[in-house]
């Protein structure tokens, strides 16, 4: 009966804590551009990889095998630094605007021209090839060299 | 014919690939259990698992016509419902577990005219699978929310489909968890009768049930109410 006890106390403070957290609005992250300006070599394209402080097995499987596609399929031009790697936690409050500006719901993989970072995509068919590495392997190269260079 | 088979087919996929995915497995499991541990009635096991099917369904119908019509952004209720959904989700299921190990009883339970209508625990049961679908469906999570918001909603966008795809792919997040739940519903009649201890299994398929249920919401309590969640 103890332990009954202190499960509900446990549960009420949660109930509490939602609660509270509810009551108190987060504060604004502040409008700022969703790309740092680097006035010399700044690459052409950036591959965001968006993930949370919390990370889950599918999310890394995730940004593992985007990862290694950028590395394999664009080493000439990581090298040459027309395009970049990009892995950001937006749960860090500088980072928190990126959701806004990418109109984010989850962990994403986005496709961003630097000059013009108004021109993105966010591949939003990783969540269902995840399960086949070749498939979203190809979808993810194919994404890329098919987004537009400003 | 082809191609709305296809996108159908498409519909129900990205459900049942949300249902086995380990991101909402925890909650599935609380679910199988539940709806699992009416040991000797598989029909009532199987009508449960369809009603908790529904639930889901008509959870995702309705999210899926508010986004379809434009009512709401995606993503502003993706973040909202990964925000505040899990968080209630663990004391909730911790409650649920607790009624079920009757630490807590519910209002009116136990009345004399409770009694006189007969078996209540068996029809809140019954009645209680509908809501833990729609609960449990808008409890998301970063896998649940790429396939729904990222998946399915551009699909029933395109085709203008805010209840047909929407329902196929809760009957595929449902789908697994009723199996299941008929499976586990019928191992146990099995040992039961093979040991000719039915009522003894009964009782503790209902604490076993009570237990998991009420492991995933301690879970889902430290990893989303206490410490917070995430921004996505």
């Amino acid at each position: 009966m103890k332990t009954g006890a202190l499960l509900l106390a446990l549960a009420g403070s949660g109930i509490a804590a939602v609660t509270g957290a509810g009551a108190v609005a987060p504060p604004k992250p502040k409008a700022a551009p969703a790309v740092a300006a680097s006035p010399a070599a700044s690459p052409g394209i950036l591959i965001y990889y968006f993930h949370a402080t919390t990370r889950c097995a599918t999310c890394r499987t995730i940004e593992a095998y985007a990862h290694e596609t950028v590395a394999s399929k664009f080493a000439s031009d990581l090298e040459a630094r027309r395009l970049e790697w990009r892995a950001v936690n937006v749960d860090e409050p500088a980072n928190r605007h990126f959701i806004r500006d990418f109109q984010l719901y989850t962990r994403s993989v986005v496709v961003v021209d630097a000059k013009d970072p108004k021109r993105y995509k966010v591949l939003d068919r990783v969540w269902q090839l995840v399960r086949n590495k070749a498939a979203f392997q190809g979808y993810v190269e194919q994404e890329i060299r098919a987004f537009p260079r400003s | 014919m082809d191609a709305t088979l296809a996108v159908s087919a498409t519909a129900l996929w990205m459900g049942l690939l949300t249902s086995v995915s380990p991101c909402p497995l925890a909650a599935n499991i609380a679910a199988m259990s539940y709806l699992g541990r009416e040991v000797g009635s598989r029909r009532r096991t199987l009508v449960g698992g369809l009603l908790y099917t529904l639930g889901r369904a008509l959870a995702y119908a309705a999210l899926a016509a508010i986004l379809v019509g434009g009512l709401l952004s995606v993503p502003e209720v993706a973040l909202f419902l990964q925000a505040h959904m899990n968080r209630v989700l663990g004391p909730l299921l911790v409650v649920v577990g607790l009624v079920l190990l009757e630490w807590i009883r519910l209002p009116g339970f136990g009345s004399r005219i409770y009694d006189r209508t007969g078996d209540r625990l068996v029809k809140a049961g019954l009645v209680g699978a509908l809501p833990l679908g729609a609960v449990l469906a808008l409890a998301f999570c970063p896998v649940s929310a790429g396939l729904f918001f990222g998946g399915l909603i551009p699909l029933a966008l395109e085709h203008r489909s805010s209840l047909w795809l929407p329902a196929l792919y809760g009957l595929g997040t449902g789908l697994p968890v009723v199996v299941f739940a008929v499976l586990v519903s019928a191992g146990l009649a099995w040992a039961g009768s093979a040991f000719h201890r039915l009522q003894a299994v009964e009782r503790w398929a209902r604490r076993v049930t009570a237990v998991v249920v009420i492991a995933v919401g301690l879970y889902y309590t430290w990893s989303f109410t206490i410490r917070g969640g995430s921004s996505l």
